[in-house]
This record gives structure tokens, sequence and C-alpha cells, in this order.
């Protein structure tokens, strides 16, 4: 089994202050790995490094044994917790723009997603509420088949119904060539489907291991781990 | 690059063609006025089309800093391109937009004037001459652009804050194009060899000098296309 | 089949109860197939691999089998069936039991009070 992500003694300073205080986290390829922590516990800074868009202060990151850069950005898909469409495109150049630029984009399945969200490619983004939003970004990201999937809170500010359809799609889309990191802090309706989980804190994984092996040997759940860990 | 330039041009569609038909429709008007204002007339017309220029250039600087500054970059930089693609599209857009302008003013001008002024000008000028000016329109935007983009990344990267950010770009603007007309001043006293050619009008480039806006044109597409695939933190 | 897991032990561990409750009340019976990893998955919105994994282990444990292509079926031993009842009664005894016996019941008085409950009732 490859390894599709290694971070080693990972590291991201700002002015005031450091975010990643040195990760060690390493993915293998077909795993669905949970990174859970607070606000400001570095998930998000972690994810950014690994999608390519921000760049450590030292360690090492490789991603198929790659540093981030063109060739990873074309294996990873990355969903940002931001809303980041053009606000001219309607959902159909959407779905043409990830065409154009992401060979590993499947027009077809995209299509089939946005009839399972419920979606009508003809609406434009300025028109649709932020639970459709969350959808598109996410209709988009699993299309792709990419190595690695990269998601930022894919639940969140979405009611319950479309979490449900969120959860559902992200089980679907789920094959033993890639692998998905996913950030969130609604723990409990998603626990069940992680493999292993890594619980970070002040820039560094201060928990991790396999989500089954925990609950048999901690006897709780990984929320209630969750919150005992995170007080 | 190319699917790049196809996406900024189809974004700012609607800003080109506002500033066409403004243009359009602002000479329509001023040609009803042309038998009673005079000289006044091709002036207007003449500002009208330099206020679509400004215009225009200055959209070309809000993509790049909704690039950097906005969560539209998070779009932009996941794409799997290099930063030289990002540069090298985002200035031939620039180029389309600008020419488009441009091209739209001087027809409605020429339209003014019954064509005179261009008459004029065309008898005169001969092919290198054309050639000339049309390398020199090309090579003032994308130099310009590039040294301004330079500004804009660099402000990115060094400062914290979208205002900080902005103005500081700007003061870097400033203190650079200060030393780089400084540089080139004395590089053209130090190497006083020129080159000259007369037609309508006598042109003068001092070799030393133009070497050296090249070469730091050079350097400077290098360095934010390096910057911009290395070191943009969003 | 929607079940209601704890998520305070391993799914696996649960699913693999479910399936053998299922054979024992034979509502599953000899060579049927089971859903499919990815079915069974989207339906219970659970990882897929931890369905592999229970398989795997129902298969290591002889009460089902795989065959390459075609899916999961329940075995056919003979004793199966009833080797499996057994078990998951001792299970339960057991944990009986124990439970009875943190209460204070004595040995003889956990087979007084099964006594009463069950024919004593009547």
């Amino acid at each position: 089994m490859d390894t599709i992500l290694k971070a080693e003694e990972l590291q991201k300073s700002y002015f005031n202050k450091k975010a990643l205080q040195g990760v060690n986290l390493t993915i293998q390829q077909g795993k669905i790995v949970g990174l859970l922590g607070p606000n400001g516990s570095g998930k998000t800074t972690f994810l950014k490094i690994a999608a390519g868009i921000l760049h450590p202060s030292s360690g090492t990151i490789l991603i198929d044994g790659q540093e981030p850069g063109v060739y990873t950005k074309s294996i990873v898909s990355y969903l940002p917790d931001t809303e980041y469409f053009f606000k001219w495109m309607k959902i159909k150049d959407a779905v043409q723009y990830f065409k154009d630029f992401y060979t590993d984009f499947d027009e077809r399945k995209a299509f089939e997603l946005l009839e399972f969200m419920k979606l009508d490619v003809n609406s434009s983004i300025k028109s649709l509420s932020k639970g459709m939003k969350e959808k598109l970004k996410l209709t988009l990201v699993l299309a792709r088949k990419a190595k690695l999937y990269i998601l930022d809170e894919p639940l969140g500010g979405v009611d319950p119904t479309a979490r449900e359809k969120i959860l559902d799609a992200i089980i679907n889309n789920f094959s033993g060539n890639s692998s998905m990191i996913i950030t969130t802090h609604l723990v409990n309706d998603i626990e069940r489907i992680f493999d292993d989980v890594a619980f970070i804190n002040d820039g560094v994984i201060v928990l991790q291991g396999n989500a089954e092996e925990l609950r048999q040997s901690k006897n709780k759940s990984i929320d209630e781990l969750y919150r005992e860990v995170f007080q | 690059m190319l699917n790049l330039i196809k996406y900024e041009i189809r974004g700012k569609l609607l800003t080109i063609l506002g500033i066409c038909l403004t243009v359009i429709i602002g000479n329509l008007f001023l040609m009803t006025k042309v038998s009673s204002g005079g000289i006044g007339i091709p002036l207007l017309s003449t500002v009208l089309g330099i206020g679509a220029l400004i215009v225009i250039s200055i959209s070309t600087l809000t993509i790049m800093s909704d690039y950097l500054y906005d969560d539209q970059g998070y779009l932009l930089f996941t794409l799997p391109q290099s930063g030289v693609s990002i540069l090298a599209s985002r200035l031939i857009t620039a180029v389309i937009q600008i020419s488009i302008v441009g091209i739209v003013s001087l027809a409605m001008f020429c339209l003014l004037d019954q064509g005179r002024t261009w008459n004029a000008m065309l008898q005169g000028a001969t092919l290198p001459e054309m050639l000339y000016s049309i390398l020199m329109y090309l090579w003032t935007i994308v130099s310009t652009l590039t040294f301004i983009y330079f500004c804009m990344v660099i402000g990115r990267i060094a400062l914290k804050g979208k205002k900080i950010g902005k103005i500081g770009s700007f003061i870097i603007f400033f203190i650079l194009s200060i030393v780089r007309n400084g540089l080139a001043f004395l590089i053209a006293n130090f190497f006083p060899q020129i080159v000259q050619f007369d037609s309508v009008t006598t042109v003068t480039m001092n070799i030393g000098s133009t070497l050296f806006d090249v070469m730091i044109f050079g350097l400077l597409f290098m360095a934010t296309s390096y910057l911009l695939e290395h070191k943009v933190d969003l | 089949m929607d079940l209601e897991f704890d998520d305070n032990m391993p799914i696996y561990l649960q699913i693999m109860d479910h399936i053998k409750m299922d054979i024992v009340t034979k509502k599953l019976t000899a060579n049927d197939k089971l859903p499919s990893v990815r079915e069974m998955a989207m339906n219970l919105k659970v990882n897929p691999n931890t369905l592999q994994r229970a398989y795997q282990e129902l298969e290591r444990l002889g009460i089902v089998y795989t065959q390459r292509g075609m899916g999961t079926f329940v075995g056919e031993g003979e004793n199966m069936v009833d080797d499996l009842k057994q078990e998951m009664a001792k299970e339960v005894i057991d944990s009986f039991i124990l439970r009875m016996k943190r209460l204070g019941f004595t040995e003889q008085e956990i087979i007084g009070s099964i006594y009463q409950n069950i024919i004593g009732v009547k």
C-alpha cells in the first residue's frame, strides 16, 4: 500500500503565532482520515499546506512522493472552507471550468452528483443558498478522480438533510485508489466513515490511531474521545 | 494557459462591453455636435478614449488583486498551473482587454473627424515605423504591468492585511520606479550610444538603457512567476 | 437494514454480530448472498473498509465465504448454525451470570431466580 501523504515535523509560523509546531502524519492509499481539533488548532493550516496554497516554514510534506506544486495540485482535490466561485458563473460554467483545468474530472459523474444533490445546472451561483453552494463545491471536488481528497469542514453550515446527502456522496465516492482527509467538528455525524483519526491541538498531533482500535481500547466513541481530549 | 485567458476575458466581458458602449454612445453624441463645437469636439473624443483606457487598465490591476486577496484566489491557486502560465495569461488578457477598448476608441475618433488625422498619419509612416509603434505599445503594457504585478505580489507576501498590502504595494512600486529610472538614467549616461531613425517622428533609443529595461523585465517576469507559484500564502 | 450502532464499540464487531444473528434466526440461510461491501456501507453510512473487515473476519471464522468477482456468501457448514447459536447463547449467559454476581447473587440463587422467572410465572 502506497503512502499518499507524509508530513514530517511540519511547522508554520506567522509573525505573531505558530500555527503548526511539528506535525507528523502519514496517510495510506485507500484510507479516510479524520483530522479533528477545535478552531485554531492548526487543522485548516495543515490542509492548506497540503493543497499547496500555503507554504511551510520548516519540515517536509510529500504528496505521492512530491513536494506540493503543480503535480500535486493535479492529483489533489481540495474543498476549502470559503466560497470561491466566480460570481458571474452558472453551475454549468463551474462544471466546464473544472473540466477545462483538470484532466481527471469526470463530467458524467458531476452531472449525476448534481442530480443527486438536486441542483439545477442552469442556476446562477449568486442565487444559491449557502447549503446549495456547499453541495456544489463538494460535487465538483468529488467528480474528480483524484488521489487525495482534502475536505475542510464539508458539513459546515449545512442543514441535517443536506449533511446526509453529503455523507452519502462521500461514502459512495470511496475507492481503494484514493484517500481522503476530512476535518470537522461535527464528529458525531461523521465518525463512522473514518478509518483513522488524528487529534490536533495547538499545532501538534496529540493522539492518532485506527478508529476501531481506539473504540476498542478506550471503550468510547470517537466523539466522546474528542470531548475528553479537548475538554 | 489558454483556458486561463478564456475565463479571465469571460469574467470581465461585461466591463469591456460596458466601456466600449460608453465610448461608442459618447462619440455618437459628440458627432451630433460636430458642426457647432469646433476643436473642442475631437478633443472631447480623445479625452473619452483616454478615460476608457484608464478604466480598463485599472481593471487589469483589480483582476490580480482579486486573485491575491479575495476568495477567488482559492480557485486559481489550487489549479495545476505554473506561475509562468498564470502571469503570462494575465499579461496576454490585459493586452487583449486594452486593445479592444483602444481600437474601439480609435475607430470612433476616426469616424468623428472623418479619418483626416488617420490619413495624415498613414501618409508619412513607413512599415518599420508602424511595426515599431505596435511593438512599443505592446512592450509598454507588458513591461509596466509586470512591474506593477511584481510589486503587488511582493506586497501580498510581505505584508499582512488587505489594506496594508495594497498600500504597501503602491509604496514599493513608487520606490522601485524611482530606483529603476535612476539606474536607467545612469546607464544612459555611461553608455551614450544610440539608435536613431527618422520618419514621421524622430525616434531615439539608447542601447544601454533599452537593454537594461529588457533585462529588468525578464528578471521581474521570472521573479513574479516564481513568487506566484512558490511563495504566495492564502 | 437500519442498525442502531453503539459508537463506543468497534463497529465491525457490531456488524458481525448482526450478521451472525440473522444467520441464527434463519433470516439468512446457507449460500445466501450478503449485500456487497459498497452497498452495505452506503446503507449503514459506514466506511467500506469497516464492512470489508467484518466480512473478512467472518470468513476467517468460517461463517461466510467469498467468491472472487461474485461476492460474499453465507457458509453451508452443517453444524454452523447450531454452533453459532450456542456460541452467541454462551455470550449472553456469561454476561448475565457476571451481572447477577455483581448484584450479589450466588450461583444457587441465580438458578433459583431463573426457575422463578421462566417456570414460576406460568
